[in-house]
């Protein structure tokens, strides 16, 4: 017996041996500038841009007001400028494909009720279907802290996980990032093109996946544990996001918070919703859109006193 | 539960095993039993049922056929292959046969009522009842005792490693590796390191091959199999031949993981490929393709039908039966049945035109380059086997139609609207990976089957650190299901 685990062992020790090599081969070998393994799958993400804009401008030890997270979403619909406008120290802390697994272990490595006492978490459908993987590959490679990644990567139970988050803590030391164009500073970017693409047909209704339900209400127990004040919210939503499409995330949401004092601001399908001037595409408000939509959940926020209105002499 | 999964890798495997060596030889027939429920239960609990059913059926039945003689006897067998077929029949050709007995009833001018019943094919029945029907074959023909142990017979039927997909184990084998008449094998097997690590090594080679060859694979047939009407000649060449890929390596890579897990504990299960695509015509296909089931068509059904000692064209019918049956055994569909035509036709016309072939051959000189001879014949078994996996592949019989007249037809050579809608990384890899393994397969299959060992020492596990890596680099997550698992 003890021949055969110490046999195990060195083989599981030769095969990291040998997958890293094998990766390193794959960064290092760029037949166009850009390593090759980003090539192998479609999983992989980008060195650079938005996420890592934020989210290493983001510090833990700052006390915000404010913070919100999400998905792309988030830190396109969001702005935190509005807020400091206002008086209020904010941050977004979205990042691309972020789903609700990842956002929980965000929330337990980076946040607590000193940096982060009011956590506006933004509930979108189409990251409700996804696994979590693609925001695991993004911010392995474009935020600074291991622990969360980990984590999450641990509870994906996807073997690809280990391949992203290889591939981020080699690759952030290897690579060079830029920022991307758009993004404006404190987690938020944005566009100020509008789509010129119609809304296509209503799908049917959005599916949510068990995992990510579970996540949803794990962050409402973890927030309860942390003593941070959670906000969900739901910005608008073009045309054909509308309805039909959006009701199991309301449904599930409205459920899942039924019995807390969490309330769930869902402007989804408020009236008036400019489809054509407010998105840049398919999904995310462009810089009027999130403006606007910011000013109207803050004046939300302040009425419910879940933010102090602050004498406009006192404001920045 | 799929062997690809977490619950299987992490969980069931480790515990099951540590458990088998930890247990008293005595008890180790609950475990695996109880581990071979929680196993199939996984898919759709309700379904265990019909196991048991099979299972009670076969373990009375071949008690009393045992202790029966004459017309008695034979009416046991009659009950028993008439259960076990009546329940596959039931749960998986009813929807098929409902569908057409309505069109042909519709077709004559007649109303046709009767519901679909929305059935759910209980998965690996087609292997599970053909492994129990030769128990109790084996016991009416006298070459196997009844068994008088319900759980050991039970587990006969159900052991996991091959419950879903096979190798369709026969009771000569596994019944008595299960009851320990094999010294040092199976069920008093003590924990030896050497066999313990060939048999993960062997799970190892199955996982590269679904994970690495035939998943990835997969992402190139589906996107030209799901648009069969989009696609060219070359695209459509292409797909097919990583089906045939694929499906090999799919089944082969199940059948892999299931020899390994079984090897691992001590159970030596029957060889179900024996590298077919090096085959030199379809009747030798047929000797190395899905071994499991081909022998037990021949044992019986072909040889019971007089096989080919009888005349010509009886011969060349009990070669369509069987060959049709086998389509049938696949999937209740048409295409699986002209899957199954194909091959029965492939193996009369090569009767047929033998002597014309050997003549041919011979008049233009090709017995003098055995070595060419040997590429062509490997080349054309290929190509038939190839052009009937169309059949398999497709989705509906006008499906395989199209795709076969566009085959020939729509000519042009252009793949880059193929690679244009493929994921990512997805076409590069495949055809690299693919390459790979048509190098490693056949030294893989001399070293294992021929008994070889790989070279010991850091080499021979340098060899398999790499297929890790490998798996981990470049395995294909997002597939489920095995596809033999539907039949």
């Amino acid at each position: 017996m003890r021949r055969f685990w110490g046999h195990l062992m060195a083989f599981l020790l030769l095969t990291a041996v040998v997958y890293m090599a094998f990766l390193l081969l794959l960064i290092l070998v760029r037949p166009n500038g850009h390593p090759l393994l980003p090539d192998t799958g479609d999983y992989y993400k980008e060195f650079g841009k938005n996420t890592w804009a934020g989210h290493r401008e983001f510090d833990p030890r700052t006390a915000y007001d404010v913070v919100i997270i999400g998905s792309s979403h988030a830190y396109r619909g969001y702005d935190p400028h509005i807020f400091q406008e206002h008086g209020h120290r904010a941050f977004n802390l979205g990042s691309t494909a972020q789903t609700p697994l990842n956002t929980y272990f965000l929330i337990r490595d980076l946040l607590d009720s000193s940096n982060a006492p009011l956590l506006i978490l933004d509930a979108y459908e189409g990251m409700m279907a996804s696994s979590g993987l693609e925001s695991i590959s993004d911010l392995a490679l474009n935020q600074a802290h291991i622990k969360p990644v980990l984590g999450m990567a641990w509870a994906l139970r996807d073997i690809r996980a280990i391949n992203v988050v290889a591939y981020g803590l080699v690759y952030q030391h290897l690579g060079t990032a830029s920022p991307a164009p758009d993004y404006k500073g404190l987690g938020f970017s944005s566009r100020t093109d509008s789509t010129a693409t119609p809304a296509p047909p209503p799908k049917g209704p959005a599916s949510l996946s068990p995992q990510q339900r579970h996540y949803m209400a794990k962050i409402v127990e973890l927030c309860r544990e942390k003593g941070i004040r959670l906000v969900v919210a739901s910005h608008y939503g073009r045309r054909n996001k509308r309805g039909t499409f959006h009701v199991p995330l309301a449904t599930f949401v409205d459920s899942m918070l039924r019995g807390t004092d969490i309330p769930y601001l869902d402007y989804n399908s408020v009236a008036g919703i400019g489809d054509h001037d407010w998105f840049c595409d398919a999904n995310h408000l462009n810089y009027t859109g999130a403006r606007i939509f910011t000013e109207q959940l803050v004046d939300t926020l302040e009425t419910l006193g879940y933010l102090p209105r602050k004498p406009i002499s006192s404001r920045p | 539960m799929l062997f690809n999964s977490f619950e299987f890798i992490c969980i069931f495997f480790p515990l099951v095993t540590g458990l088998y060596f930890v247990l008293p030889h005595r008890w180790r027939w609950l475990l695996l039993l109880v581990a071979s429920c929680w196993f199939y239960m996984a898919f759709v609990p309700v379904y265990i049922l019909i196991l048991a059913f099979t299972i009670l059926v076969d373990y009375f039945a071949g008690i009393w056929i045992e202790g029966s003689e004459g017309r008695r006897r034979k009416l046991l067998l009659t009950a028993s292959i008439l259960a076990n077929t009546g329940v596959l029949a039931f749960f998986k050709y009813y929807h098929f046969l409902n569908e057409n007995l309505g069109a042909l009833v519709e077709g004559l001018g007649f109303a046709y009522n009767v519901p679909d019943l929305g059935i759910i094919l209980p998965i690996g029945l087609s292997f599970h009842t053909f492994q129990s029907l030769s128990y109790t074959i084996e016991v009416y023909r006298g070459h196997q005792k009844a068994e008088r142990h319900p759980g050991l017979f039970a587990l006969y039927v159900m052991f996991y490693p091959q419950l879903v997909a096979g190798p369709i184990e026969r009771p000569a084998n596994l019944l008595n590796q299960i009851n320990a008449t094999v010294p040092g094998t199976g069920m008093r097997s003590g924990f030896d390191a050497q066999r313990v690590i060939e048999g993960l090594r062997q799970m190892l080679w199955g996982f590269f091959k679904k994970l690495v060859i035939a998943d990835r694979c997969a992402v190139v047939v589906d996107q030209v199999y799901g648009a069969p009407g989009q696609y060219g000649s070359l695209s459509i060449a292409l797909a097919t031949y990583l089906f045939a890929v694929q499906i090999y390596c799919d089944f082969s890579g199940y059948t892999d993981i299931a020899r390994g897990a079984a090897r691992v504990m001590g159970f030596n299960l029957m060889v179900n490929f024996r590298t077919p695509y090096r085959s030199t015509s379809i009747s030798e296909f047929w000797k190395r393709w899905h071994i499991s089931l081909s022998s037990w068509f021949r044992d019986y059904l072909y040889i019971p039908l007089g096989g080919n000692r009888v005349v010509k064209w009886r011969w060349y019918w009990n070669l369509m039966i069987v060959f049709l049956v086998s389509g049938l055994w696949h999937g209740a569909d048409w295409t699986y049945v002209i899957w199954g035509g194909l091959h029965g036709g492939y193996l009369v016309l090569a009767i047929i035109c033998a002597p014309l072939l050997a003549r041919f051959t011979k008049g233009i000189g090709l017995d003098r380059l055995p070595r060419l001879k040997h590429a062509l014949n490997v080349f054309i078994t290929i190509q038939l086997v190839s052009f009937a996996w169309i059949f398999f592949r497709a989705d509906s019989v006008h499906d395989s139609f199209t795709l076969v007249q566009r085959l020939f037809v729509q000519v042009p050579l252009d793949i880059s609207k193929l690679i244009e809608q493929l994921p990512r990384g997805a076409f590069g890899v495949t055809l690299i990976m693919t390459g790979l393994f048509i190098l490693i397969d056949p030294l893989y299959d001399a070293w294992t089957l021929k008994e070889k060992r790989l070279p010991r020492g850091l080499a021979g596990e340098l060899a398999y650190a790499l297929l890790l890596a490998l798996i981990i680099l470049f395995g294909y997550f997002g597939s489920a299901s095995f596809i033999y698992f539907q039949f």
